[in-house]
């Protein structure tokens, strides 16, 4: 009841005007932010923080809260309408989100998309609240050895991810997972595959190998023929979701807001993973799997609401332990300490303003994008309208721009280049771009995890066994990577006995 | 005739002169005419761009210009302090100097472009950030020669997690294991917070992080610094001993944030930024924000003082660090 | 088609050699104690064994007699220019700075690659340049160069 008290007098903070004006700039700012690709909240929030040193601390949070909150909701505008992800989360969107826009569907998908995000931070906030320290201290046992084994059941559910031939899919992954090595060793400072390309020292930029795969290669696709067929079916079916939409995605919704929180709160899990996970389990579940990649609303509804669950997941560390879980937490972390508060277990005592007003903001922001989104979808489909022989110009003007930003350096362009090139080929080829994404995301922290693990324990391989979480979760990978064998046995009898 | 002419002509060459040197100090005088960059090597969020962001406005409006930040990671530092000091030396492209990329990362990682006493001209030396060897307020060990005792009888059984690799904090490390005569292993992790996260879930038994990292777990009574790398005790920790009074002067390492350009850098220019620095830095709106972020000291240093630091640093680690496990 | 994924499961045995290769040549350390090459070269490892199956498959399975019909020309030109122009708008954008870039990139793809009229071209570049300015400088104030001419 005590929360109840204290959550009104957050939305009390967050209600006054000045800070509604805050909410308000945090989550345009956001949108704007997330629709641009290669500009992520990270970028924004940085740019943003002179700024916040003459604004009062409740005002600050609020504002940049905002700005990470709309970054999520905007991300998935230009996955939908263009096969360019506004951010590497936003990647799983564009599997079927831009195919439903190509069919004439772009509103129901940013519509389905903004509510489902919308359910999503609404519970998730809940959950936040009742479960935030006890939630908080759980992520902390997370160690190397159950990161690895994470990654693996990550891993694992490549199986279900593929539609087409697994072998592919698997090359898929190898070739994610050695191009994720690329860069200076994290562990030994040693080149790999660098050949003295400073560029490379870093590694290959996920948003830009992203940009390149699923962006250029759209529109290189496009072009092998003449433009006299639509490449968007222009008559639009619809602005809004409708009701068999929402009966589809209800389902989604929910599972995409408890997995995405959850996985959210494991400190250091890029919020890519969750999208995925949640996309393999729709899949899953389907009772037509087959058609996920040709505009199945659930593959837009379940990764959305996992891509919003999982940034308020992101909160629980930053807000309760004080750990930042990324570049965008930890630039909130550091607002906050400019102004002196302390993030951490003494946060809610000693300034309770700035924590539930926080709280409050998060609830009062997603409002606020719902609002702020729903007639833009109105504004966004008309964008599609615009000849494509005059939008694929933008398209990759908004793809170089995506790609040069993150870094200034040019040589992200070319390597965006490259991919396009790969991805078109991939797609005349019949390989999936998802598959390697996922490897290419999963394939350092696991590395890191493993080599970890291993100086924990002085080379000993029992610690994956020894320890409960990271042996459930081995378990579990192998459960899912002989499941198929299972499955076959099972359809083989029905057949047989079908047949007999 | 001829008379007038010997006199006109040195006329011209005297106006001409004093034309010359009325331009050539009129550029410092204009300096800067416009936005100056100054390339952040870091990704956004960490602390040397959190210190920039807070402190750039004061500056600018001290040198009378504008500042824009930009932000160039990648390599620990390497790829952005090399498009900077590989840029045009006229004022307008200049970089955070920190210590890591110019003074570790020369002898750790190969093929670094550019030589950090040849290829920079240091503009001067802002604050000094404090590394500490962090413990969980209930691990046994109280002070760091209980500490040290323990890793003497038990050889590789002391875990701890470091910053990076090819840091400062793994370097302070590995002068520790090596002036203690103990054998500490390391467990590199990406991040300061990461570092923190896992010392927090009790993973690994201690750590060397930088003191912002882990600030606000000290105040929360969550670990327990054993001892500072810093030449004096922190004004906002005092109760925590440096490694210079527990006897380890070589270990305590810190990281310095400064300003540098490329070589051939206008003195004029250099020594007008000298000045809006300092002034800068003596600002007490200033001193505070800056020591709001928690174990960040200003430490203004003259570009000459800066470099002699750097360069003694950069010898001592040329001698230490092939000599540290983790590299080959 | 059969020969197409032939060449790409050649291409990927290649690939994975090549990965291997370097990746031992990084050190793979011992089992419990993995040093940098061991992730790739265990990467490498699998694929090649996954790209010799594949290669094994393809080679096995009936070729299938697909002939595709064109009914239009496929335009691989088109490819190569947008690739090229972007490649170069990389290149030349410190140089010659976003906005200019930016007008001759969109004109350039506007009459060549599913060719406008030059009044067409010429309005879409300024029109896109303006935009671009717009969202990205003015709004944003993103840190593209500014180039020779000065902006």
């Amino acid at each position: 009841m005590e929360v109840f008290k204290d959550l009104l007098f957050g939305f009390s903070v967050v209600l006054q005007p000045m800070n509604l004006l805050y909410c308000f700039f945090g989550v345009l700012i956001g949108t704007l932010v997330g629709v641009l690709p290669g500009i992520g909240p990270a970028a924004a929030l940085s740019l943003l923080l002179p700024v916040t040193f003459y604004v009062p601390p409740v005002s600050t949070i609020i504002l940049l809260a905002g700005i990470m909150y709309g970054a999520m909701y905007g991300g998935s505008t230009t996955s939908i309408l263009l096969n360019i992800p506004g951010e590497a989360a936003s990647v799983v969107t564009c599997l079927d989100g831009y195919q439903m826009a190509r069919k004439g569907r772009a509103g129901p998908a940013l519509g389905i998309s903004a509510f489902g995000s919308f359910i999503a931070g609404t519970i998730t906030i809940f959950l936040l609240i009742f479960l935030a320290p006890p939630l908080a201290n759980f992520a902390l046992k997370f160690g190397p050895p159950e990161y690895f084994a994470l990654m693996v059941l990550g891993l694992s559910i490549m199986v279900y991810l593929a539609s087409g031939s697994i072998v592919n899919a698997l090359i898929m992954v190898c070739f994610g997972l050695i191009l994720g090595t690329i860069g200076l060793d994290q562990m030994t400072g040693v080149p790999r595959f660098i050949y003295k390309s400073t560029t490379l020292m870093d590694g290959i930029g996920l948003i830009q190998v992203v940009i390149g795969l699923f962006g250029v290669s759209e529109v290189l696709i496009n072009v092998e023929k003449t433009f006299k067929q639509d490449i968007f079916e222009t008559k639009v079916k619809g602005l809004l979701p409708n009701r068999e939409d929402w009966r589809r995605s209800i389902g989604p919704i929910g599972r995409g807001s408890i997995l995405g929180f959850f996985l959210g709160i494991i400190p250091g899990m890029s919020v890519v993973i969750p999208t995925f996970v949640s996309y393999v389990v729709e899949k899953k579940l389907s009772k037509y799997p087959e058609k996920f990649g040709t505009g199945m609303i659930e593959g837009v509804a379940g990764p959305e609401a996992a891509n919003n669950a999982a940034s308020t997941g992101t909160l629980v560390p930053t807000l309760s332990l004080g750990i930042p879980t990324g570049a965008a937490t930890a630039l909130l972390l550091g607002a906050l300490m400019i102004h002196g508060l302390r993030p951490g277990p003494l946060l809610i005592q000693e300034a309770p303003d700035v924590f539930w007003g926080l709280v409050a903001s998060l609830y009062v922001g997603n409002v606020m994008l719902l609002v702020l989104n729903l007639p833009l979808i109105g504004l966004w489909v008309k964008i599609l309208k615009i000849p494509y022989h005059f939008l694929f110009s933008l398209i990759l003007l908004l793809c170089i721009i995506g790609s040069y930003i993150t870094n200034n350096n040019p040589y992200d362009v070319i390597i965006m280049v490259i991919f396009g090139l790969v991805g078109y080929l991939m797609k005349k080829f019949n390989y999936e771009a998802a598959p390697l994404v996922l490897a290419l995301v999963l394939g350092p922290m696991m590395e890191k995890a493993f080599r970890r693990s291993l100086m924990l324990s002085d080379g000993g391989f029992a610690i994956f066994f020894t320890r409960p979480i990271s042996a459930s979760f081995l378990i579990m990978a192998l459960l899912i990577l002989l499941s198929p064998l299972f499955l076959k046995r099972t359809r083989l009898r029905e057949n047989l006995r079908a047949g007999g | 005739m001829k008379k007038r002419t010997g006199a006109r002509k040195s006329f011209i060459l005297c106006v001409t002169l004093v034309c010359l040197l009325w331009v050539g100090s009129s550029q410092a005088q204009d300096y800067p005419k416009s936005p100056v960059q100054i390339v952040i090597p870091f990704g956004p969020g960490g602390l040397t761009d959190i210190f920039w962001r807070s402190t750039s406005e004061f500056i600018a409006s001290n040198i009378k210009g504008t500042i824009v930040l930009v932000n160039k990671p990648g390599g620990g530092g390497v790829v952005g302090t090399s498009f900077a000091v590989n840029a045009k030396p006229d004022g307008y492209t200049l970089v955070s100097a920190n210590s890591d990329p110019l003074t570790i990362s020369p002898v750790f990682t190969p093929n670094v472009p550019y030589d950090p006493e040849k290829d920079v001209t240091y503009i001067a030396k802002l604050a000094a950030m404090a590394f500490g060897i962090a413990v969980l307020n209930d691990s046994p060990f109280k002070t760091l020669e209980e500490l040290v005792a323990f890793a003497k009888a038990n050889p590789k059984k002391l875990k701890s997690g470091v910053m990076g690799v090819g840091s400062t904090p793994h370097t302070i490390l590995g002068v520790f294991n090596r002036d203690a005569k103990v054998d500490i292993s390391y467990v590199p992790f990406d991040s300061g917070g990461e570092t923190v996260t896992n010392l927090l879930g009790g993973h690994t038994d201690l750590a060397v992080v930088s003191m912002p990292s882990v600030k606000s777990q000290i105040l929360s009574g969550k670990t327990r610094i054993l001892a500072v790398c810093s030449p004096k005790r922190l004004p906002d920790f005092p109760e925590f001993p440096t490694m210079g009074e527990k006897g380890y002067q070589k270990s305590s390492i810190a990281t310095g944030v400064g300003l540098a350009g490329p070589k051939g850098l206008p003195p004029a220019i250099v020594s007008k930024w000298e000045e809006a620095i300092e002034t800068t830095l003596k600002d007490p709106k200033v001193i505070a924000l800056i020591e709001k972020l928690g174990g960040v000291v200003v430490d203004f240093k003259s570009g000459e003082g800066y470099k002699k630091e750097l360069m003694a640093d950069l010898a001592t680690f040329r001698e230490v660090l092939p000599t540290l496990p983790g590299k080959k | 088609m059969g020969r197409i994924l032939l060449y790409c499961n050649l291409f990927w045995l290649l690939f994975s050699l090549f990965a291997c290769v370097e990746a031992y040549r990084l050190t793979l350390g011992k089992i419990n104690n993995p040093g940098p090459g061991f992730f790739p070269f265990g990467a490498g490892l699998t694929m090649l064994i996954l790209s010799l199956a594949a290669l094994f498959q393809s080679m096995a399975r009936k070729r299938k007699v697909e002939k595709t019909t064109p009914q239009e020309p496929f335009r691989w030109w088109n490819i190569v220019i947008i690739l090229a122009a972007i490649t170069g708008y990389a290149f030349s954008l410190e140089k010659i700075g976003f906005l200019i870039n930016t007008f001759l990139f969109i004109c350039l793809l506007l009459k060549v690659v599913e060719p406008q009229t030059w009044k067409t071209a010429i309005i879409g570049g300024l029109i896109t340049t303006l935009a671009a300015n717009l969202i990205f400088n003015v709004i944003f104030r993103t840190q593209i160069p500014r180039g020779i001419l000065g902006f």
